[in-house]
Parts: structure tokens; C-alpha cells; sequence
């Protein structure tokens, strides 16, 4: 079966979700602290009356810290607890794949980000780690 | 499911609720040949109904009530105890069936052939039984079904086609009928069709209009910005109108969402006899204040804390009647339930004429409990004891029976009822009874707040839980310590005092205490009263409250999140939850706890009342009643508009009239009232309620608020004095608000929602 991805950059690495989760892409937005939340929440955003929970991407996936894009990028993806919005650096293309040639997270991959991914994809020049929008906001 | 039964479903459980309330009502008046005949109809038409639709159990068991029922319309039975317990019986069962229709769509498996039976043989009573009703009824209703569906789902199938029987006309008939009844509103139903014209609406569509008419405020309030900008006449007639229209939209979609109590109440009659007779004891139930309505959210969820107050008031309150005739009671109890609806509030008033609860036995067993010290308890008042019964694992009751006495639930009440944003409080007298007083917001969607900030970031505290506001500054108002803790004066007794930066961790103590001045907040929650340390107040709002993302809800500091008008996103605080975190319970700060004597509105000592005092330059010393007054404000002169010939204000996106008290009062009370004062730049005003909106009376100075147990009263004269008393040893006026309200020219505040 044939799946679109839509795909986004973090630092070196590539991300998708499947493009029926996304709502729309964001230039950054303001956004209210919540203090007491897990570290990789940066707070709440106002989407035209509607609230999203803006997610920092590096922090949930324990990528690398490098300094971050001047202003992040916002994928806003629905969830069953909501709108989320995930900070990311730049936004890629959407891809078609057969969802038959995406293989599984290998099991050495340890801690925060085994969380959220659920498979990556071999593209020609490169791998595309795809996310589970469910789990992007699970503690 | 296909849609006509799904409509059936729908329609048979209103009948069905419906059905309780009229049995109970008929069982208390036999001879009330209307709600007999109600009653008749209902079940027909679920019996016609339902046979067309192949449900042959509950179309038999329905049928067999029917019978027996179209005996008590011919005068041939009377309705008695036993009659009655098989007819609700019988609605229990059409309830069971429908449930099953429900989930499995079909009318289960149970056959009810010992009710059926039992109905046979109560309507054979004393004449032999005959077919009661045609069958061709039964063809009647379903036709009639059939348009309802047609006509785009308006109200119920008329009940007028079960008196087609006499009648003996078509269904066509029917369709020109106007609903019987419009959803919930019962005892209209007395006085004939109404033609009342409702539609269902599906709630979920209700929530998503709400969400949108919040959004068009927020888009309302951007057009508004750019069009002052702009200055452009027909830009800024296109805002007007959209700000009108705006307004009025919101407002119709919360009154949408309103519901009447009745809805809720209707059960309680069933609830109480059928308690009573469990416990063995007589005890019927007197509702008032039906028609005060609650947004439809809250009216679910208080259901359960009400339906437990009750059970409790009939099987803890009322005795047994033997009891209660040797105490020189009548034999049955009587439990009464008032809803109140008073300036934004709904209040619960649930009270029993039955044995009251002793006290002594509360404090007995708090303390083998180990919940409470035994010195603290020897120190507990009345109403401090009282409110021990809300502690987990209490209860009073000698044996733990069916209904109650398991020492969970008085708990469970609070929490719910807090978790609202409502209050519920307990008065209680040994001998005579006692009453439970739950005060509610009229809706969960919308409430006021106040909006604070604290480390930069801004806030909002439901008002339901600020008693009021005090400003700190490093002279005279401060902070002390006991050790680390930081405390309070307030009057005459120490506050905790919780700093909300260093809550949040965001800020910590040390930089919150640098701050030349800061605000506390005076919040009581679950009886607890405590100073919560902000470091700016900014304003007071109505917002429309939005659920937490399921990630923060565990947070205890935030019970959910709203946008404010410029967009922002803010976080509503939970006081419970700040009170938890900072380690303040009722029982280690029992010192602290609200003494319910002293409060106003604690009802225990009615002749208790607060008094805002006010001085004017010269004249004596007069006070307001300080449940009359909304708020306090100090307004920059620069605000204070012209409107025609009189001063106004814009508070809170509503024009409000201003009127100086030195005006309103009688000139010779009131000597040259700005003789040889420098104006100040700012006006003290005193905003009281009047009807839905508010009018602001101007003072020289605000003084303090005092409580005092009585007044010496006067007949309202001419000069406006409620009554006068003394205060730190001057005498001081007692100002009648409605008085004021007359002598302004505003229009007598009419309280009652018409809506």
C-alpha cells in the first residue's frame, strides 16, 4: 500500500509522519510556558482558538544539541489527546512509499527516542525515521 | 441501529423518566385523573411502538401494565402501595429492556413472567380483565413515527395518538399536533400541549459552536484593533456590527447549553420512596426552584453527589417512624430539595427534618480514627466538627446498610463538587435535621477569573475561590515568618502564605520577597484558607475554560487552560492543587481553617453579615452590605467618560453608569461634600449588581470590611438607612443598595432569569 510521508529535518537527521496526521506547518508562534511539565514540553499555543502542546523534537528524541534554527518550524499533527505541534528546523518533501519497504527500529536503539519511532525507511542517500504522532506526546 | 429505533430509544427514555415522576406523584394523589391518563399514554405509546418494531418481550410486559393501568382510569381500581411498586416495576423493566435494545438491540433475555403475572392479577383485582385496549392502536403509533422521522427529528412522536382511541381518528391527526412536550419540562404537560418548537441537537455540535463563537471573539477583537488604526468610518460601523453580533451569538449558544434542574430532580421522588421503604421508613421528597437552569455539562455532573446527599438525608437523617413519633414528629420525613439561582450561581439546598448529626459521635470517631488529635478536637466548633463528615472514611451510621454507612461517599461529594468549581457546606442540628448547600456556577464553559502574573507569565484564578486581595508592600503590609514559613496577618488571624512563583518553581522565594510590592490573593478551598503570593494582579475576566492536553493533566497546579482576548494562551490554577503540593491540609493547619461562624454567607449564624466600610469627607461613617457589593475598584479619572448627562465607565466590555454617593444622599446628610480637597486623580468605586448588570456607586475612601452579628435596624426611610451600629467606637450608617439603585434612576434589579 502506498503511504505519504511528510518529512521534516532536525539537526542531521531526516523524521516523517504519515501526512494524514498534519494539519498545517507553522512559522514559530507564542507560546506559554507551563512550568512543571516534562522537560521536552515548550508549552502551549494558540491555533485560532484552538490549543496545540508544542513539543521540543530535539529534547523528546534526545538528539544532539546544536543551536537551533532561528526560528523552528511548527508541524502541527492531530492526536487522539489533541493538537500537537512539533518543533523542527526545516521542512522537507512529502515522499510516497510502499509502506511494505519500511523496516522496523533496530532493538539497539535504546531510550527516549525508541519511544516515538516506529520504523525508518531506506531511501537512496539516506534513512527516514518515522514517528508515532500518539506517542510524541506520552510522558 | 436503524434510525427509527434509535429515535424510539430516545424517546422511550424521556417516557420513561417521565413515568417515575408521574407514578410517585399518583401514589401521593389517587385521585388525579391527569396524570393517570399521562401515565396511560406514555406506556401505549411505547407499547404501540415497540410491537412495530418486533420487540415482543417489552411490548408484553408493557402491555401487561397497560391493562392495568386502563382498569385505574375506569374507576374500576384504585391506586394503592401495591399497585404503585408494580407499576414502577413494570417502568424498571420497559428501562432494563431499552437498555438492552440499546447495546444489543434486542429486548434481552429476561421473560418477566412473575411481573407480568403479578400485573394480571392486580388488574383482575376485583373484575374479571378484559382486553384492555384495541389492537388497532397499535398500528396507530407506528404510523405516526414514521412523519416524526420525516420531519427532520422534531420532538417526540405525539402522545395524542394514544387518544386516538377515543377518538377514533387517523394519524394524520397527529401531525398537525404540536409536540406534547417539549424535552424536560414535565409539568407543563399538565396543562396540555404546549406548542412549543424545539429540535435536538447533538451536544458534540453544541461544544464546536462554542469553540467557534470563542474564536469569532478573538478574530472580533483583532478587526477592532486594526480598525482603530485605521480610521475608516464604515471599517469601524462593519466592527460595531460585528462586535453586536458577536456578542449576542455567544450568548445564545451558552443559553443553548442551559438546562432546568427539573431535569435532574424529576428523579428524586422515585429515589426517596424507594429508599424510604429499603430502610423502613416514610419519607417524601418537596422540590422547589425547578426551573433554575445549569449548563447541561454540570447538570451531569452533579448528579451523583446529589443522588448520594439524598439517599443519605433518608436513610441517615430521617427516622424510623416510630422514632419520630415519640420525638413529636409526623411519622414521614421530609426532604426537601430548593435550587436557588442568585447573582451567577446556582445554589443546592438539601435538607431533611430528620435526627441531625451528632456531633459528639463525629469528633468520637475522628478521633479513634486518627484522624484529628483529641486536643484539636476538644477546640473544634460546631461547624468545623460538622465538616469532618467530608473526610475520607467517616461515617456515622451504627451499621453499614445497602444504601449508605460505608464511610465512602461524603468525600466523594466534596471532591466532585469542588472539582466544578462549586462549594458545599453542612449545617446541622441535633433533633431537627440538617442541610447540605451546594453553590455551583451557572456553567463549567464559562467563568470568571482572575488574571495574574507571576514570573512573567500570566495566570488565572477561578473567582469561585478568592475571598479577596490584599496589597503587600515592605512598610506596612507584610510578611512574617514562623520559622520558614512564611505568614500573614490578615485582620485578626495568621494565613499561610504560598508563594505562586516559587510553586511553579520559577521563580524562588528570596526574588519573590525582594519585589517592592506584590499582591496576595486570599483563596479558600476545602475549607482552607491561605494567602497565595502573586507578583502582579492584571485584571478580572470571564473565560471560557478548555481542557488540558491529557500530557499536563497531571500536573496538580493546573486544572485547565483558556485564551485570553489578545490571543494568549494562559493556564487556569487549581487552588486544591496549590494547597496540596504546598503541604497545607484542613488538618495540620487546623488553625487556619475557615471558622464558619465568622464567614459571611456560612448560613450557620445567619445574623452574622459582612460590612464594607466607607467614609465621605464629612458626615458620618456608613457602610454597605457587603453581599450587595460585586467589587471593589480604583479607577484613574481619565477613564470616567461622558455618556448624555452622565459619568460612565467601560468595565469589563459593558458600559456601567457611575453615580457619586455624595449626590445620591441627601445634601443636608452630605455638607459641601469637595469643599477645600485637592481632586484626586483616581476615584474609589464600589460596583454592586444590578439585574444582570452592574452599576458603579463613586466613594471618598474605602476603609475596611467588618463582620458584625447584628445592627440596630430602622424602618427604610426616606434618608436610605438600613439600620445603624457601632464601629471601633463610631456610629456607622448602614446604606440600603436598593435605595441607592432607586434614587439613581436605575431600573429595580430583577434577579430572576427569564430565559
Amino acid at each position: 500500500m502506498m503511504t505519504q510521508y511528510c518529512t521534516f529535518e532536525l539537526g542531521s537527521l531526516l523524521l516523517g509522519v504519515e501526512a494524514r496526521h498534519v494539519q498545517e506547518v507553522l512559522r514559530a508562534q507564542p507560546i506559554t510556558l507551563v512550568p512543571l511539565a516534562p522537560d521536552f514540553v515548550r508549552g502551549l499555543m494558540n491555533l485560532r482558538g484552538q490549543i496545540a502542546l508544542v513539543i521540543d523534537l530535539r529534547k523528546r528524541l534526545d538528539a544532539e544539541e546544536e543551536p537551533s534554527a532561528a526560528r523552528p518550524i511548527n508541524v502541527l499533527l492531530h492526536t487522539k489527546g489533541g493538537l500537537v505541534s512539533i518543533q523542527t528546523d526545516r521542512i522537507g518533501d512529502v515522499l510516497t512509499a510502499e509502506s511494505e519497504s519500511i523496516d522496523s527500529v533496530p532493538d539497539t536503539l535504546q531510550g527516549r527516542a525508541r519511544e516515538v519511532l516506529v520504523g525508518a525507511l531506506r531511501l537512496p542517500d539516506r534513512l527516514l525515521l518515522l514517528l508515532d504522532p500518539e506517542r510524541v506526546a506520552v510522558a | 441501529m436503524d434510525e427509527i429505533t434509535e429515535e424510539f430509544l430516545l424517546e422511550s427514555r424521556e417516557a420513561v423518566d417521565q413515568l417515575d415522576r408521574d407514578l410517585v406523584a399518583l401514589e401521593a394523589a389517587p385521585s388525579e385523573k391527569e396524570i393517570l391518563s399521562r401515565i396511560f399514554r406514555a406506556l401505549h405509546t411505547i407499547k404501540g411502538t415497540c410491537g412495530f418494531l418486533g420487540f415482543n418481550k417489552l411490548e408484553r410486559v408493557s402491555h401487561a401494565g397497560e391493562g392495568l393501568l386502563s382498569r385505574l382510569r375506569d374507576g374500576v381500581l384504585h391506586v394503592d402501595e401495591d399497585i404503585a411498586s408494580a407499576l414502577l416495576a413494570t417502568v424498571d423493566a420497559v428501562r432494563e429492556m431499552l437498555d438492552s435494545i440499546q447495546t444489543r438491540e434486542k429486548d434481552g433475555d429476561l421473560e418477566y413472567d412473575e411481573l407480568v403475572t403479578k400485573l394480571k392479577r392486580l388488574a383482575e383485582g376485583e373484575v374479571a380483565g378484559a382486553e384492555p385496549v384495541p389492537v388497532a392502536f397499535a398500528v396507530a403509533a407506528p404510523r405516526a413515527k414514521k412523519r416524526t422521522k420525516k420531519q427532520a427529528l422534531v420532538a417526540q412522536p405525539s402522545t395524542q395518538v394514544a387518544t386516538n382511541q377515543e377518538a377514533g381518528t387517523t394519524a394524520v391527526e397527529a401531525i398537525v399536533a404540536p409536540p406534547p412536550e417539549p424535552m424536560a419540562s414535565g409539568t407543563t404537560a399538565a396543562k396540555g400541549p404546549a406548542p412549543t418548537e424545539t429540535v435536538r441537537i447533538d451536544v458534540h455540535l453544541l461544544d464546536r459552536l462554542m469553540d467557534l463563537a470563542g474564536e469569532l471573539v478573538l478574530t472580533r477583537n483583532q478587526v477592532r484593533e486594526v480598525q482603530l488604526g485605521a480610521d475608516n468610518a464604515a471599517l469601524s460601523t462593519a466592527s460595531q456590527r460585528l462586535n453586536l453580533v458577536t456578542t449576542g451569538l455567544q450568548e445564545g449558544i451558552m443559553l443553548m447549553r442551559m438546562q432546568p434542574v427539573e431535569y435532574l430532580f424529576g428523579k428524586f421522588p422515585r429515589m426517596v420512596r424507594d429508599t424510604a421503604k429499603q430502610c423502613g421508613k416514610q419519607a417524601r421528597v418537596e422540590l422547589s426552584g425547578n426551573d433554575a437552569e445549569l449548563d447541561r455539562t454540570l447538570l451531569e455532573a452533579i448528579k451523583d453527589p446529589l443522588t448520594h446527599l439524598i439517599r443519605n438525608a433518608v436513610d441517615h437523617g430521617i427516622e424510623t417512624p416510630e422514632v419520630r413519633i415519640r420525638n413529636g414528629k409526623p411519622p414521614e420525613g421530609v426532604v426537601s430539595v430548593r435550587a436557588v439561582h442568585q447573582s451567577g450561581h446556582v445554589s443546592i439546598e438539601i435538607s431533611d427534618d430528620g435526627a441531625g448529626i451528632p456531633l459528639d459521635r463525629v469528633r468520637e470517631k475522628a478521633v479513634a480514627r486518627g484522624l484529628i488529635s483529641q486536643e484539636r478536637a476538644n477546640l473544634m466548633s460546631e461547624a468545623e466538627t460538622a465538616n469532618l463528615i467530608f473526610m475520607p472514611g467517616l461515617s456515622t451510621a451504627n451499621a453499614v446498610t445497602n444504601v449508605s454507612g460505608r464511610g465512602v461517599g461524603m468525600d466523594v461529594v466534596k471532591t466532585n463538587v469542588e472539582r466544578l468549581g462549586g462549594t458545599v457546606e453542612v449545617e446541622t442540628k441535633l433533633g431537627t435535621g440538617s442541610s447540605f448547600r451546594l453553590k455551583l456556577p451557572l456553567t463549567l464553559a464559562i467563568i470568571p477569573a482572575l488574571i495574574v502574573e507571576s514570573g512573567g507569565e500570566r495566570y488565572a484564578i477561578p473567582q469561585v475561590h478568592l475571598q479577596e486581595l490584599v496589597l503587600l508592600d515592605r512598610a506596612k503590609q507584610k510578611l512574617e515568618s514562623v520559622y520558614d514559613a512564611p505568614v500573614f496577618r490578615l485582620r485578626d488571624r495568621l494565613l499561610p502564605v504560598v508563594f505562586l512563583g516559587e510553586c511553579l518553581k520559577s521563580t524562588t522565594r528570596s526574588e519573590c520577597l525582594l519585589r517592592a510590592k506584590s499582591h496576595l490573593a486570599v483563596l479558600q478551598v476545602n475549607g482552607l484558607l491561605f494567602g497565595l503570593a502573586v507578583d502582579r494582579v492584571i485584571d478580572q475576566q470571564e473565560i471560557v475554560v478548555k481542557p488540558l492536553t491529557p500530557l499536563l493533566q497531571d500536573i496538580p497546579l493546573f486544572s485547565a487552560c483558556t485564551i485570553l482576548g489578545d490571543g494568549r494562551v494562559v493556564l487556569i490554577l487549581d487552588a486544591a492543587g496549590i494547597a496540596q503540593q504546598s503541604h497545607l491540609t484542613t488538618l495540620q493547619s487546623g488553625a487556619y481553617t475557615m471558622d464558619a461562624a465568622r464567614a459571611p454567607q456560612k448560613g450557620v449564624s445567619d445574623s452574622v453579615s459582612s460590612y464594607l466600610l466607607i467614609s465621605e469627607l464629612s458626615g458620618p461613617r456608613l457602610a454597605l452590605p457587603l453581599e450587595d457589593v460585586t467589587r471593589l475598584e480604583t479607577v484613574s479619572l481619565s477613564r470616567v467618560e461622558q455618556s448624555g448627562e452622565s459619568e460612565v465607565l467601560q468595565y469589563q466590555g459593558e458600559i456601567i453608569p457611575l453615580h457619586r454617593l455624595a449626590v445620591l444622599l441627601p445634601s443636608a446628610r452630605m455638607a459641601s461634600s469637595d469643599a477645600g480637597i485637592p481632586p484626586l486623580d483616581y476615584i474609589n468605586v464600589v460596583i454592586v449588581a444590578n439585574g444582570p448588570s452592574s452599576v458603579g456607586i463613586v466613594v471618598t475612601d474605602v476603609v475596611d470590611v467588618v463582620d458584625l452579628s447584628s445592627i440596630a435596624r430602622h424602618p427604610v426611610n426616606s434618608s436610605g438607612i438600613l439600620g445603624s451600629m457601632v464601629v471601633n467606637d463610631r456610629v456607622t450608617d448602614v446604606l440600603s443598595i436598593d435605595w441607592l439603585l432607586t434614587r439613581a434612576g436605575c431600573a429595580a434589579p430583577d434577579l430572576v432569569r427569564s430565559a
